[in-house]
């Protein structure tokens, strides 16, 4: 209710600046050369000390007195564009930024700088460019997203070559990931090894560690908000790369005379050289499209279309073959209603496909989430002090956990349908950016989110309505046996959540270079991730919430230092946050996650807690640039028993999370020698990952059993490696025509055996027990030819 | 499904592997029961073992015997069945019953006493089908280079089953084994594929074949995963304690490891061709 009168407020002080005579300046920014639209650009009048930034389209409105005013347009590695101009009515301008060429000779002082955030109430958020991505060593080359986001405050993932990353001590499936504002389920390709993400064909992206804006929902740890290209509209350019593991085309150029533009990206691994095996029947590769089509229908209206097609195969002699991956279209339609509000519909269709192919046992295995997706958004430029973001989100899913079917008659299995699941998920949210005043801004919001399991399903019935019990003999967990079922009908609702979720962000700034901020998220998750190995695989499916497994709910509150020093050449971002999550899923021992239609009978909703101190420090200009990050933190959770007889899971204690990390150090720089030759050096220092070793062993049955006690009590040996990388541009000068550059890299330079598990077990030879530790990478070199014309 | 992963992982990781010593904790010394029944078919099932150990540090050779323990089998008429102990002037451990009387679907109960500790455990005589003659020599692994021996038997009819394997074989140097439950296969055949990396021409391969509980499938699953050291790779399960079925009636909270199963087995000799 408080926030309902506060938002009447917010409307109330809106109108009264209203009634003084004032004018509305919007418009669009983009990239001189690319023809790119610009996310996050500042657009500044000097006199009236007022900005704003432009949103995900480009967009920005500013409302101002009538009177001459200087507009000052400035863009992270774009020049600082300055114009004079007269407001006598509503205007609609728009700007093309030219990239900032900076020569090492004439370092020009007005180009915009990386600096950290004072005045806006946005914490915990990290945006990078792909210019920046694409600076960084990578593994083999591939210039990977995920990878990259890896060595920022607070991020860290389960180990090398996993899948997925965790932020701020959340699970991997608690990141909503959006490529276009489309859901992507799975991150990875070729199972952790490299991301989903086309870097040519990706234009920047956003991750949100915290404050998270009423806007978005669903997921609760963090949003990685990426967006495409557009494509070029006055000319046709290509750009691609030739990998030791992977090839890139992408095209682009206008459609209707300029009025539009299209994107077409593709690119391909050569699987049998990466397996670095001659000769055989084995392959793993993947693929992946990206398109984009945007066409302007007149100064109010814009359509894009934007896809995704991805797939990975993994096939072992014909034996087992494992196709997987994401896929989306989303249509989108960009409409100003006035000077003032901005609107995006959009209609997305994605889907998640997993199939399993295993010959040896003659069977065949398809799975898949469907979802669609609307989205009506509206952002309300009231003043320059006011913004108000509020739309509505509608979403149906269709899970098909499992189609079984035998591929031959000779096959001992059943064809089987594990039950379908069907749900709708919808939201309705306001938020509002206020300027209190030149110091002090606050951002706050309310998120409703609704989400209803429907049939048709049969659903099972247990006594008490537990679906698993506890052996007090043993003391043991056990599935219940199902006491009856009941059916629901084609959209009969079987259960429904509500929750509302409040968000709130302020910052109080000291003066123009240091601030502090607070902020506080609420967050719902309606959907799990079925996995209970340290790290997510393609063999995961995931699941909606119903009466046994409960939404995820998230609260979390974090501090924030901010400054900018020594002329804006560094600057230095300290946070500090605490998490606690709700109904975080656990499994009982043993658990059979594979193909069980009745997952409710392994698992109980346990409780979670994260907390953390992080450390981000930058340099933003000059030949040498970079950060440190360090943060410090723990990520634990608990199941403890749902009653004084039960011993809960791992005796009721807390535990570290699989991806408990408590130190995390990353330094990544850049250095610009001259024109031809850049480097670039990541260096990353963690705790090993934590792990459960045996505190003495027994034999049973003729072999030797390690015996294990507390879960993850113990930790992998610190995990460090120093990666480095060097770009070469044979013609700097040249800016038509065909133009190319050779980057070589070394992935783990000092070849750090890196500890990906201990395993201990018996000696096949000598039935000795050992301990066996497991390491991926070595040093890996990577050799890449980019190329664009 | 184990082995599979096993192979993924090797394929997909440019791996290495490496022997190291870390340092263990050792928790103090605790009884260790193992009790499976084993009745093979064909046999009378009349003499059965039970070993009794205790847990041990875990680079050590050798498992601590338990010895002047009284170990006795009654089943649900009350008939005693005496465990006696080996002696042979060192402990041994193994405690030998000589007039057993197995019953598909009998309730047995076990009583362990020791220390002063009295030990309980009931479990029913599980019944297990014959694995068929007919067996399969595949390719299998990287490059279709590795011998896999292909085995099956008809799942028992409309009941919830579940069966372990057991293999013993020249190229292992302790026996390995497999599990599976019937879900997929109901009243249908069930294939179990076992491969070794060492697998050669004239080896004889023992395959046993178990029907177990659902308890006691759960408890071997997790202990054989234990066991194999996280040969799911990346992709494992972390490891757990296990609890098995005997309790502790002295002291609830010291229940000892181990299990009280009984099965019929069903047993297959095959030579490698």
């Amino acid at each position: 209710m408080k926030k309902i009168l506060l938002l009447l407020f917010a409307f109330f002080v809106a109108n009264s600046i209203k009634a003084q005579e004032k004018f509305t300046i919007n418009g669009t920014l983009k990239d001189a050369k690319t023809t790119e639209t610009l996310f996050g650009a500042n657009v500044y009048i000097v006199e009236l000390k007022v900005g704003t930034n432009t949103n995900e389209y480009g967009f920005y409105s500013l409302t101002i007195p009538k009177g001459e005013y200087t507009l000052k347009i400035s863009y992270l590695g774009f020049e600082t564009l300055e114009e004079k101009i007269l407001v006598t009515q509503n205007v609609k301008k728009d700007f093309a930024l030219t990239e900032n060429n900076q020569t090492l000779e004439e370092v020009k002082v007005d180009s915009y700088k990386k600096r950290s955030e004072i005045k806006n109430s946005e914490m915990s958020v990290n945006k990078l460019s792909i210019q920046t991505i694409k600076k960084m060593p990578a593994v083999l080359g591939e210039v990977d997203i995920i990878k990259s986001i890896l060595q920022l405050p607070g991020v860290t993932n389960a180990g090398e070559g996993q899948s997925g990353f965790n932020v701020r001590g959340g699970s991997a499936d608690q990141n909503l990931i959006l490529l276009d504002e489309a859901t992507i389920y799975n991150s990875s390709h070729l199972f952790g090894f490299f991301s989903v993400f086309n870097s040519d064909a990706i234009k920047d992206l956003k991750l949100y560690k915290g404050g998270i804006p009423a806007r978005f929902g669903g997921r609760l740890s963090s949003v990685l908000d990426i967006y495409q290209k557009e494509g070029n509209k006055e000319e046709y350019k290509y750009t691609g790369g030739i990998g030791l593991i992977s090839s890139r085309l992408m095209a682009e150029g206008p459609i209707s005379g300029g009025k539009g533009s299209f994107l077409v990206a593709g690119r391909g691994t050569y699987g049998h050289l990466f397996l670095k095996l001659a000769d055989n029947k084995n392959s793993a590769y993947f693929y992946d499209l990206n398109t984009k089509l945007n066409y302007k229908l007149n100064d109010k209206n814009t359509l894009f279309l934007s896809g995704y097609f991805g797939r990975d195969q993994f096939d072992l002699s014909g034996g087992f073959i494992n196709t997987y991956g994401n896929s989306f279209v989303n249509l989108r339609w960009n409409h100003l209603f006035s000077d003032k509000l901005f609107s995006n519909l959009s209609v997305i269709y994605s889907n998640y496909y997993y199939g399993l192919n295993l010959d040896f046992f003659k069977f065949d295995w398809q799975s898949d989430i469907k979802n669609f997706n609307l989205k009506y958004d509206f952002k309300h430029y009231l003043g320059n002090a006011l913004k108000l973001t509020y739309g509505v989100n509608a979403q149906y899913y269709e899970f098909n956990p499992g189609t079984i079917v035998p591929t031959s008659s000779n096959s001992g299995i059943i064809a089987r349908q594990l039950d379908r699941k069907f749900a709708i998920e919808n939201a309705a949210y306001f938020d509002v950016d206020q300027k209190l005043s030149d110091r002090f801004s606050i951002n706050y919001g309310l998120r409703f989110s609704n989400f209803t399991r429907l049939g048709e399903q049969v659903v099972n019935i247990y006594t008490n309505n537990q679906a698993v019990v506890f052996n007090n003999d043993a003391k043991i967990y056990e599935k219940a046996t199902p006491i009856g079922t009941k059916f629901y009908g084609k959209n009969k609702t079987i259960t429904n959540f509500n929750n509302l979720e409040p968000r709130l962000a302020l910052a109080f700034a000291f003066d123009d270079n240091q601030s502090f901020k607070a902020s506080y998220n609420r967050m719902s998750q309606y959907l799990h991730l079925i996995s209970n190995t340290s790290s997510p695989t393609p063999l995961d499916i995931w699941t909606p919430s119903d009466n046994f497994f409960k939404p995820q709910i998230l609260d979390q509150f974090a501090i924030g230092y901010f400054k900018n020093f020594s002329d804006d050449k560094y600057s230095i971002e300290i946070e500090s946050f605490y998490k606690k999550m709700k109904n975080r899923v656990d499994y009982i021992d043993g658990a059979e996650l594979i193909a069980n239609n009745d997952l409710e009978q392994i698992i109980l909703n346990g409780i979670g807690r994260s907390y953390g101190l992080e450390f981000f420090l930058r340099k933003n200009t000059g030949k040498l640039q970079g950060w440190v990050s360090y943060t410090i933190s723990r990520a634990e959770q608990q199941t403890p028993g749902r009653n004084a007889n039960e011993t809960g899971i791992n005796d009721g204690k807390w535990y570290k999370s699989g991806f408990d990390k408590l130190h995390n150090l990353s330094v990544t720089s850049t250095y610009k020698k001259n024109e031809r030759w850049s480097y670039g050096a990541i260096f990353t220092l963690q705790s090993g990952q934590p792990s459960t070793f045996p505190d003495g062993k027994f034999d049973y049955q003729g072999i030797s059993v390690p015996n294990f006690g507390l879960r993850n009590e113990n930790s992998l040996p610190a995990f460090h490696h120093l990666d480095v990388s060097a770009t070469y541009v044979p013609k700097p000068n040249k800016q038509k025509g065909w133009q190319g550059e050779w980057v070589f890299s070394l992935y783990n330079l000092y070849n750090r055996q890196n500890a990906a598990s201990i395993n201990f077990r018996q000696n096949a030879d000598t039935a000795a027990s050992e301990a066996v530790q497991f390491s991926i990478f070595g040093v890996m070199p990577g050799i890449t030819y980019n190329f664009k014309f | 499904m184990k082995k599979l992963f096993l192979l993924l992982t090797v394929l997909l990781l440019i791996s290495c592997e490496e022997t190291i010593t870390p340092d263990l904790k050792t928790a103090a010394p605790k009884l260790v029961i193992d009790a499976a029944i084993d009745w093979e078919k064909g046999t009378a099932g009349n003499i059965q073992t039970i070993r009794l150990t205790k847990t041990t540090g875990y680079y050590q050779t050798e498992v601590p015997k338990v010895s002047g323990a009284t170990v006795i089998v009654t089943n649900s008429a009350n008939t005693v069945f005496n465990f006696v102990e080996v002696n042979t002037g060192t402990p041994t451990g193994q405690y030998v019953c000589n007039n057993f009387v197995p019953v598909i679907g009998e309730t047995y109960k076990l009583t362990v006493t020791y220390n002063g500790q009295t030990y309980t455990a009931e479990e029913k005589l599980k019944q297990t089908p014959e694995i068929s003659n007919d067996v399969e020599q595949i390719k299998i692994g990287l490059n279709n280079d590795q011998i896999g021996i292909r085995i099956k038997c008809t799942d028992i009819a409309n009941q919830k089953d579940f069966y372990i394997v057991k293999v013993q074989s020249p190229a292992n140097a302790f026996p390995e084994f497999d599990y599976q439950p019937d879900t997929f296969s109901e009243g249908n055949l069930l294939y179990f594929i076992y491969s070794h990396e060492k697998l050669k021409k004239d080896m004889q391969i023992n395959f046993k074949l178990y029907g177990v509980s659902e308890r006691y499938y759960t408890y071997m699953k997790i202990l054989i995963g234990n066991a194999s050291g996280g040969a799911n790779g990346p992709f494992q399960v972390p490891p757990t304690k296990v609890r098995g079925n005997i309790k502790n009636q002295n002291d609830e909270q010291d229940a000892p490891i181990g299990f009280f199963s009984l099965s019929e087995s069903s047993k297959l000799s095959y030579t490698v061709k």
